[in-house]
């Protein structure tokens, strides 16, 4: 088995990393905490894991804490495992997976502050299973500016984002896809071009209220859906209150 | 003793009165040169027959022909020529050594007179002043005739010189406006006090010799043409203060973006105003029936534009369907071109379906809630 992991850490380290490897598979733990981070991961290879098996948001394989973070994450493979708490404040996650079959499980926020946050995810390949949580009711989790494109068959994604002030984009080409999101609090925006046949898509957008000030003055919620398809099923929830959240 | 000094005076009035009168009467301002057929001068209510014989013309006379005619040359040696069934009133003419304190006051009340200006200067022309029941002429050193009917209608043209050429200019005015002659037998037609003269048309094919009364009876073609022509653009001409009907300006009625063609609405067409918030679910009635062609799609349950009941804008963008909603939230979907879709909304104030190209293979369900 093929195993080829670099790994290219930047920045001021307070916590040193931890590896282990199992029997069959590469695995990366990372414990980190400190703030200005650099971090690169490049990972070429299947069945490699980041974070190891622990799929809670308590687990703690793979702790990312810092504010001012940059987080470039790059896997051309197959079978691999991502997941993690995170604890991205004012932070860039940037996330490029080429395979199939990969699984990536987050919880950004979950149990600190996740505020002014850009992430980028560009995912090339199928049957890939994202769940993606970001902010939490009780965490601070504002100004969200996240972007996805997808191209590939038969990905399941399931990303809520509970973070006032939302601008959310994904870009979906294949066909088979089933695509779930929330975006809960604030004011909400998406925006959704989607090529492909045979989706199944969710979209739950709650406006609720505005924590900060601008830009989320007053809260709002957006849907623009841009659809080329012969078969697809779109299910759409958008409940604007400020009562809800 | 004062009666004999009451009646000497009372004598002395009356002859200081006669002599003055017998002066005026004397005072001749031009002769009567020629005359033929029936012709008279009216004089203080007294009719003076002109058998041919020259005959002195005075102040205030009335110069009138029946079937005859009449030529009278005055002392600077302008002339008046009366047609027959002619009537001119000499009003005022005073000589005076200065020029500019001389006048020539004439009324042409009836039929055909031409009048040329003297050769003698002793009248300047600003100060002649030719009128007739509908207009007033003032002359530029010229030679022109009027006709005039029982109604006062006046036909003016200008005649030519020896030379053929303009024999100066006249302008011809009333309370409606002015025009002014220029060329050889150039003519306006003035029909009323109060309706500006015609513009100036030129009478081809005429001698002076030829204008008379037949004017009136049958004016020159090109003087009817003209007529009808400025009584049609008159037709169409604000017609005055009190011809405004007031009641059909409707113009703010008029909403330019309803009138404007559906086929030609689009993204910027939106009238987010035009939402309606407020609506009774129970009067929601059912929409299926609407239908409408949009490019490749055939849309059921809304039409293109806004849509009152669903609040959807619908419209067509590059070839794909644009359906768009802002109540409580935007909605905005755009379905490629030639798309199948059935959308399945659930609001608070409307529920319905929208289909397009009536199939299902896009199904989009919306459920908004407040």
């Amino acid at each position: 088995m093929n195993k080829l992991l670099s790994i290219f850490v930047l920045g001021l380290l307070t916590t040193p990393f931890v590896f282990a490897q199992a029997s069959d598979d590469n695995e990366i733990r990372i414990d980190q905490t400190g703030d200005t981070l650099t971090l690169y991961i490049d990972q070429v290879g299947y069945g490699n894991k980041i974070g190891l098996d622990d799929f809670s948001s308590s687990g703690s394989d793979m702790t990312i804490v810092g504010s001012s973070l940059t987080f470039d994450l790059d896997m051309i493979g197959n079978q691999n495992l991502i997941f993690g708490p995170l604890i991205l404040d004012s932070s860039s996650l940037s996330f490029n997976l080429t395979g199939d079959s990969n699984e990536v499980d987050w919880n950004i926020g979950d149990t600190g502050s996740s505020d002014s946050s850009n992430y980028n995810f560009a995912i090339t390949g199928d049957s890939n299973t994202f769940d993606i949580d970001q902010g939490k009711v009780g965490a601070s989790a504002e100004r969200l500016d996240a972007d996805l494109i997808l191209l590939g068959s038969s990905n399941v994604f399931d990303l809520d984002f509970e973070s006032d002030d939302i601008t959310w984009n994904f870009d979906i080409t294949g066909d088979s896809n089933n695509f779930n999101t929330l975006q809960n609090d604030g004011s909400q925006s998406l925006t959704v071009e989607w090529n492909g046949d045979s989706g199944d898509v969710d979209i739950n957008q709650i406006s609720g209220t505005c924590v900060g000030s601008a830009p989320c003055a007053t809260p709002n919620a957006v849907i623009n859906l841009d659809i080329t398809s012969d078969n697809a099923t779109i299910q759409i929830n958008q409940k604007d209150s400020a009562n809800d959240s | 003793m004062l009666q004999s000094k009451l009646i000497r005076k009372t004598q002395l009035t009356i002859v200081s009165f006669l002599l003055f009168a017998s002066g005026v009467q004397a005072d001749s301002i031009g002769d009567i040169v020629e005359s033929t057929g029936i012709g008279q001068i009216v004089r203080n209510n007294e009719e003076i027959v002109v058998s041919g014989a020259q005959i002195p013309v005075q102040l205030n006379d009335e110069a009138k022909t029946g079937n005859g005619r009449m030529l009278i040359e005055f002392l600077d040696k302008a002339e008046l020529a009366l047609k027959e069934h002619s009537e001119v009133l000499i009003d005022e003419i005073y000589y005076d050594p200065d020029p500019s304190l001389s006048k020539m006051s004439m009324k042409f009340t009836m039929g055909t007179a031409r009048f040329a200006s003297g050769r003698l200067g002793l009248v300047n022309k600003a100060n002649i002043d030719i009128k007739t029941p509908t207009a007033s002429i003032a002359v530029r050193g010229t030679d022109f005739t009027t006709t005039v009917d029982e109604l006062g209608r006046s036909l003016i043209i200008l005649l030519p010189d020896a030379n053929g050429l303009p024999s100066g200019e006249i302008i011809v005015s009333n309370q409606g406006g002015e025009v002014t002659l220029k060329e050889a037998y150039a003519a306006t037609m003035v029909t009323s006090l109060d309706q500006s003269p015609t513009q100036s048309i030129t009478i081809n094919g005429i001698t002076p010799a030829l204008i008379d009364n037949m004017f009136i009876v049958a004016p020159p073609p090109e003087v009817e043409d003209r007529i009808k022509e400025e009584m049609a653009d008159d037709a169409e001409k604000d017609k005055g203060i009190l011809d405004i009907d007031f009641l059909e300006f409707d113009e703010l009625e008029k909403d330019e973006l309803e009138d404007s063609e559906p086929a030609d609405f689009n993204e910027l067409d939106i009238d987010e105003l035009s939402v309606e918030y407020l609506v009774d679910v129970l009067d929601i009635i059912d929409s299926s029936d609407l239908f409408d062609t949009l490019g490749e799609f055939d849309i059921k349950g809304a039409s293109r534009g806004f849509n009152d009941e669903s609040q959807y804008n619908v419209f067509l963008q590059d070839g794909n369907l644009v359906l768009y909603r802002n109540i409580n939230g935007v909605i905005r979907i755009k379905i490629s071109a030639g798309g199948n879709f059935t959308l399945d909304t659930i609001t608070p104030t409307w529920e319905g379906i929208i289909t397009g190209n009536e199939s299902e293979d896009i199904l989009i369900y919306i459920n908004q809630v407040n």
